[in-house]
């Protein structure tokens, strides 16, 4: 969708993501993106014909200004959304940390931002920096990540610098290497023991989304 | 001050043989090693930066053990800093004592833990069950043998000795106490499935969350977990209260170092670039945030590390626990790790587990489990010289008479014989008069003293009536040499 000026980063990113077993897609910022935002989340989860499926929608203060409601219709999702800074809210009311555990152990789709992504493992990072948790990551059995593309840098070392770069490390940070998996019985790999099963990425071309 | 850790009753020759008997262990154990070893030969060879990653985190690891007291003060600093509380713990004791009035504090009865060898290593289970807590082992393997009140056979894979039948069955009973269906088959997605569910209960129960460290960042008082399965994470992030327990030298000192060292468990454990789930904690839960455990402690453990830092063996202290040298291991991928008869197994347990709680514990380890093939040391991403330190083990044996009077009086009088020709051959001439008490159907079937065991599973050909050498000095009587 980005078209020839893909950079050569953001193809290594793609091809290890993709081999560890990740779903990815791109897209520029505007309303293509809400579109895509909506198609990959729903090739994310297993519907219900009929249903609604509930997610948490927490993509953190830098994409602000997406409207979940566009990327997650009312007739296909149940969403509760978490916006705001300091101080959070969650569903329109301030933040409340165990209605936060609940929909994050309950819901079916969690989506969040990122700090940056790695060419060179194929991986993501995630903080829990004012404005964004790591609870949708990890509870909800699948996980949708929306990603700047001038995030992606090319070794987890140069990540790891640009984390540090930005003062004391956070009180927790992840790198997600592909979905959550076990080969803990004789062997033999399973995708989604306690993380999510599955995992995708939106990566959104251009500078910045503010 | 030695540590101290757990060990199995049984004499070696009998965990050897139950090791050798069990087929299903045998089996898992020989599929489960290929595949991990296979599998970081091809990530290795894959992967242009992995020799220099390789050496750059060898370094790191060696530049933190060789400072470790300095870096300990700054990271327990720096960890305060961040809000958590730091206790130095000298074993076993100091740390189930720690746990448990914590746990009273907090009136906590649950605790869900991830994998952590240190608390296998402190029997931390049993002692916090006795004080009445209910610990859940929540990594799949781990959960599968707590279950089967059991210990891990293999670093990376602690169930890997039972197969999917006797996992479904275990999951059937387990399901059956506890009222709740069970798995709808013996497949790998429904007992994984299974799990996933109960667990599930658990995290979102438990009072305390207890996990290792892979790593622990001086600099910046980060703890860093590894994991595929991402039950780190919850075990973490869950609970209100985060129990760290790691050994001291798990400590790095910079942030550039993490880096150096961060994709090494996942390179030489499982041949991949990147754990699932690198996980990095700098302190319980930020002002305005609503996840994360209200308490963070840290407990930083001896149990025998310190003694070693300033020795020959100080390397052992840049283990980390990736397991490559289990996988290449010829005894251990015949005997698996319950033989070795406590935590570490494969090349590295049978080192590190007598010079953590003394030689005289488990001395078979150095002496009988090696090969010296050197296999473990091609395949130590630290470069750890596990070959040298079973010789100089084995020597410290023998020099600090720990040998049976028996086995000493055998070597001392089989060097002395062999040692000059004509001993030699007079030794021979005595063997060949004496060995027709040892022969049956014209080979050399048994054999008395210390060499009995070699004739337990072969014969050999017996000595012949005329030696080479016999019949070398009959065509040259002289000594010269025939032309
Ligand atoms: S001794 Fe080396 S190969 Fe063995 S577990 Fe430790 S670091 Fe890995």
């Amino acid at each position: 969708m980005i078209g020839p000026g893909l950079s050569p980063l953001l193809q290594a990113f793609r091809a290890r993501w993709e081999a560890l077993g990740g779903h990815y897609w791109e897209s520029v910022s505007g309303p293509g993106l809400t579109e895509t935002l909506a198609a990959a989340a729903d090739s994310l989860i297993d519907r219900v014909p009929g249903q609604t499926s509930s997610a948490l929608w927490w993509p953190g203060p830098a994409w602000a200004s997406l409207a979940w409601e566009a990327a997650l219709p009312p007739d296909r999702w149940t969403v509760t959304p978490v916006t705001g800074r300091e101080p959070l809210v969650l569903s329109g009311r301030p933040m409340d940390p165990s209605a936060l555990r609940s929909a994050a152990a309950s819901a079916a789709l969690g989506v969040t931002g990122a700090a940056w992504a790695v060419a060179d493992t194929g991986s993501v990072a995630l903080t829990s920096a004012p404005g964004q948790g790591l609870w949708p990551s990890l509870l909800p059995p699948s996980h949708l990540i929306v990603l700047q593309e001038a995030q992606v840098v090319a070794t987890v070392a140069d990540g790891l610098r640009r984390m540090r770069d930005e003062g004391p490390p956070p009180a927790m940070a992840k790198i997600i290497s592909g979905p959550s998996s076990t080969a803990d019985i004789e062997g033999q790999l399973w995708i989604g023991v306690h993380g999510p099963g599955r995992v995708g990425v939106v990566v959104v071309a251009g500078a910045g989304a503010d | 001050m030695v540590g101290r850790l757990p060990r199995d009753p049984a004499p070696w020759g009998e965990r050897r043989d139950r090791a050798l008997g069990n087929s299903v262990l045998r089996g898992n154990i020989r599929s489960v090693t290929r595949r991990l070893a296979d599998a970081r030969r091809r990530a290795y060879a894959s992967y242009p930066a992995s020799q220099v990653l390789r050496v750059a985190g060898r370094d790191a690891k060696r530049r933190a053990v060789a400072r470790v007291e300095p870096l300990l003060d700054e990271l327990r600093d720096r960890l305060a800093a961040n809000g958590a509380r730091v206790i130095f713990a000298e074993g076993p004791k100091e740390v189930a004592d720690y746990v448990v009035s914590l746990a009273a504090r907090r009136g906590a009865k649950r605790v869900v833990k991830s994998k952590s060898m240190l608390t296998e290593e402190l029997d931390l289970n049993r002692r916090l069950a006795v004080a009445g807590l209910a610990v859940r082992e929540t990594d799949l393997g781990e959960y599968i043998i707590q279950l089967l009140d059991e210990h891990p056979s293999h670093i990376l894979a602690p169930a890997a000795h039972r197969n999917r039948q006797e996992i479904h069955a275990l999951f059937q009973e387990t399901a059956e106490r506890e009222g709740v269906p069970g798995p709808t088959s013996d497949d790998v997605g429904p007992l994984t499935a299974f799990a996933r569910q109960r667990l599930r209960e658990d995290f979102l129960a438990a009072d305390i969350g207890i996990t290792g460290a892979n790593f622990l960042v001086a600099e910046t008082g980060t703890i860093v977990l590894v994991t595929n399965e991402g039950n780190a994470d919850m075990v973490a992030s869950l609970p209100p209260v985060h129990v760290v327990i790691a050994g001291i030298d798990k400590v790095l000192d910079t942030w550039a170092d993490l880096a150096a060292v961060i994709q090494q468990p996942a390179l030489s454990g499982v041949g991949q670039r990147l754990s699932a789930y690198t996980t990095l904690i700098s302190g319980p839960r930020a002002a305005g945030s609503p996840e994360g455990p209200e308490e963070l402690h840290v407990l930083l453990v001896d149990n025998g590390r310190r003694q070693l830092v300033d020795g020959p063996y100080a390397d052992v202290l840049t283990c980390i626990r990736c397991g490559a040298c289990y996988n290449v291991c010829p005894v251990y991928r015949q005997v698996g790790g319950h033989a070795y008869g406590s935590t570490y197994a494969g090349p590295i347990g049978a080192v590190e587990t007598p010079l953590l709680a003394g030689l005289d514990f488990l001395p078979e380890l150095p002496k009988s489990l090696c090969t010296l093939c050197n296999a473990c040391v091609e395949a130590c991403p630290m470069d750890i010289a596990l070959a040298d330190h079973f010789i100089t083990l084995r020597r410290r044996q023998v020099g600090e008479g720990r040998e049976a009077a028996g086995t000493r009086l055998t070597y001392r009088a089989w060097g002395r014989l062999w040692s000059s020709p004509r001993q030699y051959q007079r030794f021979v001439s005595w063997a060949r008069r004496g060995q027709r008490f040892m022969m049956r159907q014209g080979r050399l079937v048994r054999s008395p003293g210390l060499w009995a065991g070699w004739f337990e599973t072969r014969d050999m050909p017996p000595i012949a009536p005329e030696t080479f050498h016999e019949w070398w000095a009959r065509r040259a009587p002289s000594g010269k040499t025939p032309s």
